[in-house]
């Protein structure tokens, strides 16, 4: 370890230096306080051993300036006073010295001094690695967290874990399965299916990252996102057929290698859901509500490579999108209703 | 490590010295008779503070070296610098003068 020693006299720094060299302590010492000053602020000390009356900076100046110097790590610091100048020791205690020696230096207890202090230096060190790893741990859990809720409701969850559940009025939920997935799986090792929809879903969620979209879960081969939760939007049907149009790009660049390109069949529905995370066990963010069904049908009963909506969504985009009619759709739980596939931008 | 100094008797002084020192002392020594003559020259400036800045010197460094009386000696040096007591200061000179002539070291092994 590095000492630096703060002395004027120059038969107290010999003694100083050849007592803590004999352990093999590296010495660096400096005629006054203010070239003190200056040394460790160029080098690098945990450990300092300054005099009390110094020329040019006393050891006071110089204990509230190392304690003022924002440096990584801990500078334990020894002061030396004569015994008679209580009063002085308790102001540089204040200062900021954490232990001090009397002069005329007691060789024995010198080094314990300079002993206990390393001990506080390496226990510091071992405080502040530890405080990195947690804080390395800590980003690692953040990141996973931010991987499976939203941040809006990660943040909620850290401060109170009781169940999360909020009625959003106006959000569009989008479904999108690939085509002839069953007919995949069985011409496919399983290992070969899940790493063409680890591909597959890994893009989709750029996409949906890219379109400000959350995305919800995966089902097999079901991809759902939705907009307009948690964060309210009044684009939120604008923003999910953005997404269809870009997903419908997206998948013919895919070779599964059948002698065809993959194909999606997309549903969307746009109306009041109720979003949160309930449960205690393997939490996730999710949606409910007849919105959610009735989109997830849209995709079920979708035309491969379209996208179908329902009137809702259509109300929604009717302005600024083109549509298809596609006729009256039974839904169950609503009975029969009007939908429509998404073809284009006006 | 320091036999105790008497000014009343005139024999050697044995003073048994940690070996680690053995190179510095000769410097130390002579460091100290360049204090008596600096502060005899301060008296005759009447620089109490000067004097007492080496007696505080003296004090802090004697006994980490094992010589206890040198610190004893600065202790009276600084005390007579702050009464102004030139007397004093004078008589502590020659204590101080007399220990290093008597003094013989002997260095040791810790």
């Amino acid at each position: 370890m590095r000492i630096l020693i703060a002395e004027d006299d120059k038969d107290s720094q010999k003694l100083l230096a050849r007592i803590l060299e004999k352990e093999n302590y590296e010495i660096v010492v400096a005629d006054d306080g203010r070239m003190a000053w200056e040394t460790f602020q160029r080098e690098d000390f945990r450990l300092v051993i300054t005099d009390w009356i110094m020329p040019r900076m006393k050891g006071l100046e110089l204990c509230e300036k190392i304690r003022a110097k924002e440096k990584p790590g801990y500078v334990y610091i020894i002061l030396v006073t004569s015994k008679e100048e209580k009063a002085d020791l308790v102001r540089a205690l204040d200062a900021g010295a954490d232990d001090y020696v009397t002069k005329p230096y007691d060789r024995g207890e010198l080094l314990a001094r300079v002993r206990a202090g390393q001990r506080i230096i390496n226990l510091e060190q071992t405080i502040s690695e530890k405080t990195q790893e947690l804080l390395v741990e800590k980003e690692k859990s953040e990141r996973l967290l931010l991987s499976i809720f939203p941040k809006f409701i990660a943040d909620r969850l850290k401060l109170d874990s009781s169940p999360i559940a909020d009625s959003f009025t106006e959000a569009s939920i989008l479904f999108a399965g690939i085509n002839d997935f069953s007919s995949l799986v069985a011409q496919k090792t399983p290992v070969e299916v899940v790493d063409l929809l680890g591909q597959v879903f890994s893009a989709f969620d750029r996409l949906a990252q890219q379109f400000g979209l959350e995305k919800i879960k995966t089902l097999g081969d079901i991809y759902m996102a939705a907009a307009g939760v948690p964060a309210q939007r009044p684009d939120h049907a604008e923003a999910v057929a953005e997404l269809a149009f870009a997903m419908q790009e997206e998948i013919v660049r895919f070779d599964a290698g059948l002698g065809a390109p993959l194909q999606l069949r997309v549903g969307i529905d746009s109306g009041p859901v109720v979003a949160g995370v309930i449960g205690t066990a393997k939490l996730a963010y999710d949606l409910w509500g007849d919105t959610v069904s009735t989109a997830a049908q849209m995709e079920a009963y979708g035309l491969t490579g379209s996208i179908q909506v329902t009137s809702e969504t259509y109300g929604c985009l009717q302005e600024n999108f083109v549509f298809e009619e596609r006729g009256e759709f039974y839904v169950q739980g609503k009975g029969n209703i009007r939908t429509y596939l998404l073809v284009g931008r006006k | 490590m320091t036999a105790t100094y008497d000014p009343s008797h005139s024999e050697k002084i044995i003073i048994t010295v940690d070996s680690d020192l053995e190179d510095l002392i000769p410097g130390f020594l002579e460091n100290r008779n360049q204090d008596i003559k600096s502060i005899f020259d301060a008296l005759t400036r009447d620089d109490y503070a000067a004097i007492a800045k080496l007696g505080h010197t003296m004090k802090g460094v004697g006994g980490g070296y094992g010589f206890d009386a040198i610190t004893d000696i600065g202790r009276s040096i600084e005390q007579a610098a702050g009464d102004k007591n030139p007397q004093k200061i004078k008589a502590s000179l020659n204590e101080l003068s007399d220990y290093l002539e008597r003094i013989e070291i002997v260095f040791e092994s810790r």
